[in-house]
């Protein structure tokens, strides 16, 4: 800080009669509370709703702030919480209905009109007490909900069924309250594919829904729906709820707003090829494309050949099995990945690429077609990670993609990363910065299970991030490994041991 | 370079790359246009000044966030995590903490301003009530009425 210059001066910071956080103004304790509500790594953790209550039992003026703040209380999830707490009654202490009831007709007060996020989980094995009284309570609110997700693998049939049925009653009932609803997700699991498509066409021709999540829903969207659509993401849609890529090129002919479009086990993992369309399906506000798939998969075969999308920004390919058992498999991943590469470099507005479980050689041929590139990521979201845990790092060769200025690494699962392959991120850096017409590197995210590193090589790991962290704007985020575990037993519970063999899923800290 | 004067009457002379990550004083240098006139920063005291100076000195190359950066921030890519190198930055006793979350929100430095709020907010995580009060020095001032009312809703939060 040479270039500062500065003349001391006798001047000492002023006496504070009060605490020194009572100084800062409303405006910043709000944004200290929203910050405080974001979720942390582990998605999982306990207490998402919980945040607003705390923040209002601090102070007087804590309790002001948190309760004209409406947006801290704009998340409504009904769950049912955990076993030890379940039964306990009597003597002052509320039961487990009372409680949900009390908090929820709390939320739905201070969240005033603010839009709501609704989400209904955990509610079976056994059936969620009181759930028809707690479903009342919320949908007394319909017409300020904006965002409703009902997770099929947690919920009974009759469950779903009496969330979107009083839904689509308190529409046709109070017609002068229009509804805002613009985010639908639904994950279906052993519920009625045909009632639930019925149900939810109903559901989509009365609210205004910009945003759809479906799982396990093979649903052809009608076309006065799906051209408002701006966000679509279908998952495991195989088995029962195949989608076909003649299924998906009706939909995507239709939606000509989408701005995202996301993947997740869609189609079967097969060598077919796709049948060839007579015309390109333009996607032209397309920014985001997410693929987790199994490859080779005629479904994004069929997206790289016949999709044009100009304003793509991000792209993701992240592989969710390659272990297809065919003597071809080998040629048809090989001719999968090529359509992919030729996909990129016929789209030269993406500029950031995420990859995970990508060959080597097909990561490389995949950068080399991006030579605009600002943003490179290896590793999965926090949901996508713990569904897919076989990727393993491969290391983005030195000499691609010039412009490229930040690479991330989000990769939770212990292991998936080796010791050496951060260190070569040393490497990595100095080499590029020796490159000609190459910009250094500026940022590095490493979000990792980073304990055995930390036992294994702790004084080489310290100086290893004070050597990254001189040299670019580094994030180092060690990710807890209880948070993997606690959502591995969700997953058990919820999706079964046979489902996870299947899928190949959870491989950590084994 | 660029003079900017302190509430205590101290001057620092700065690049102006450095300076102009202030929004404020960027606008400030662009309305006044080419000129040694210092610029005075009333609710900056130098110890402060000094400690925002150092951020922007070390950040001066990034990219200015844009308004679609801020938009975004609104929706999907706000996050809680701090870089390695502002997480030293703002290891400082909570006076000065707060004086920097105050200087950066005067000076419109939204990246610091978020900075000294994420570290805020990580603060508070995992702690009760008591454990937040004692932490910042908080008198608890409810009146009896509103400590019943308090316990009534935290028990229907409990273990949610």
């Amino acid at each position: 800080m040479d270039h500062i210059s500065a003349t001391p001066s006798a001047a000492g910071r002023p006496c504070y009669p009060a605490p020194p956080i009572s100084y800062l103004p409303d405006e910043i304790f709000i944004e200290i509370f929203h910050f405080f509500t974001l979720s942390p790594d582990g998605i999982y953790k306990d207490q998402p709703l919980a945040n607003a209550t705390l923040l209002s039992s601090i102070c007087r003026r804590w309790r002001h702030l948190a309760i004209q703040t409406s947006s801290l209380w704009s998340t409504i999830e009904i769950r049912k919480r955990c076993a030890r707490f379940q039964g306990i009654a009597g003597d002052g202490v509320f039961s487990e209905a009372e409680k949900l009831l009390g908090l929820e007709q709390l939320y739905l007060q201070r969240s005033r009109d603010c839009g709501l996020k609704v989400i209904f989980r955990h509610l079976r094995d056994p059936p969620m007490e009181s759930f028809e009284a707690v479903a009342d309570v919320v949908l007394s609110a319909f017409s300020q909900w904006e965002m409703l997700r009902i997770d099929g693998w947690n919920c009974e049939e009759h469950q779903m069924h009496r969330v979107l049925s009083g839904f689509l009653d308190c529409c046709y009932r109070n017609p002068s309250q229009r509804p805002r609803l613009r985010s639908l997700s639904l994950l279906r699991s052993d519920q009625d594919a045909a009632v639930l498509e019925k149900m939810l066409l109903a559901v989509l021709d009365a609210a205004p829904i910009r945003s759809l999540e479906l799982g396990s829903i093979n649903l052809i969207l009608p076309a006065n729906i799906a051209h408002s659509l701006t966000h679509l993401s279908l998952e495991s849609c195989s088995g029962d709820s195949h989608i076909t890529p003649m299924d998906l090129d009706t939909v995507l002919r239709r939606c000509a707003q989408l701005q995202s479009l996301r993947l997740k086990l869609v189609g079967t993992l097969d060598s077919s090829q796709p049948a060839s369309t007579p015309e390109n399906i333009i996607l032209p506000h397309l920014e985001e494309m997410r693929l987790v798939q199994a490859v080779p998969n005629p479904i994004q075969r069929f997206i790289y050949q016949n999709v044009v999308a100009p304003s793509l920004l991000g792209f993701a390919i992240l592989v969710a099995d390659m272990d297809f058992m065919s003597e071809d498999a080998e040629m048809f991943q090989m001719s999968e990945y090529d359509a992919m590469a030729s996909f990129l470099s016929s789209t030269p507005s993406i500029r950031s690429f995420a990859y995970a479980h990508l060959p080597e050689d097909y990561l490389t041929n995949a950068l080399q077609a991006l030579p605009q590139l600002v943003v490179l990521t290896f590793g999965f979201s926090e949901l996508e990670r713990f569904s897919m845990g076989a990727a393993e790092y491969v290391r983005p060769p030195v000499d691609i993609c010039p412009q490229l200025s930040e690479f991330r690494i989000d990769a939770c699962r212990e292991k998936a990363i080796e010791f050496s392959d951060l260190a070569a991120l040393k490497y990595f850096i100095e080499a590029r910065a020796a490159l000609p017409d190459v910009v250094p590197l500026r940022a590095l995210t490493v979000k990792c299970g980073m304990e055995d590193w930390q036992q294994a090589h702790g004084e080489e790991l310290l100086e290893l991030k004070e050597w990254l962290s001189s040299r670019v704007e580094l994030v180092w985020k060690h990710i807890e490994r209880v948070a993997a575990r606690a959502y591995g037993c969700w997953v058990q519970r919820n999706l079964g041991w046979q489902c996870l063999k299947d899928l190949k899923q959870l491989q950590w800290g084994r | 370079m660029v003079n900017l004067v302190t509430s205590d009457n101290e001057s620092f002379t700065v690049e102006k790359a450095v300076a102009s990550r202030s929004v404020l004083i960027k606008n400030m240098l662009e309305d006044v246009g080419e000129s040694d006139q210092p610029i005075p920063l009333p609710n900056v005291t130098a110890s402060v000044l000094k400690k925002v100076l150092e951020y922007c000195d070390h950040h001066k190359n990034e990219p200015m966030p844009t308004s679609e950066d801020l938009a975004a921030e609104d929706t999907r890519k706000r996050t809680t995590d701090i870089g390695e190198w502002d997480q030293k930055f703002i290891q400082v006793d909570q006076e000065m903490l707060f004086e920097i979350i105050l200087a950066a929100n005067y000076l419109d430095i939204k990246p610091l301003l978020d900075v000294g709020c994420k570290t805020v907010a990580n603060m508070i995580k995992g702690k009760t009530p008591e454990e937040i009060r004692k932490l910042f020095n908080i008198v608890n001032d409810f009146t009896p009425e509103e400590e019943a009312q308090i316990k009534k809703e935290n028990e229907w939060a409990e273990d949610r």
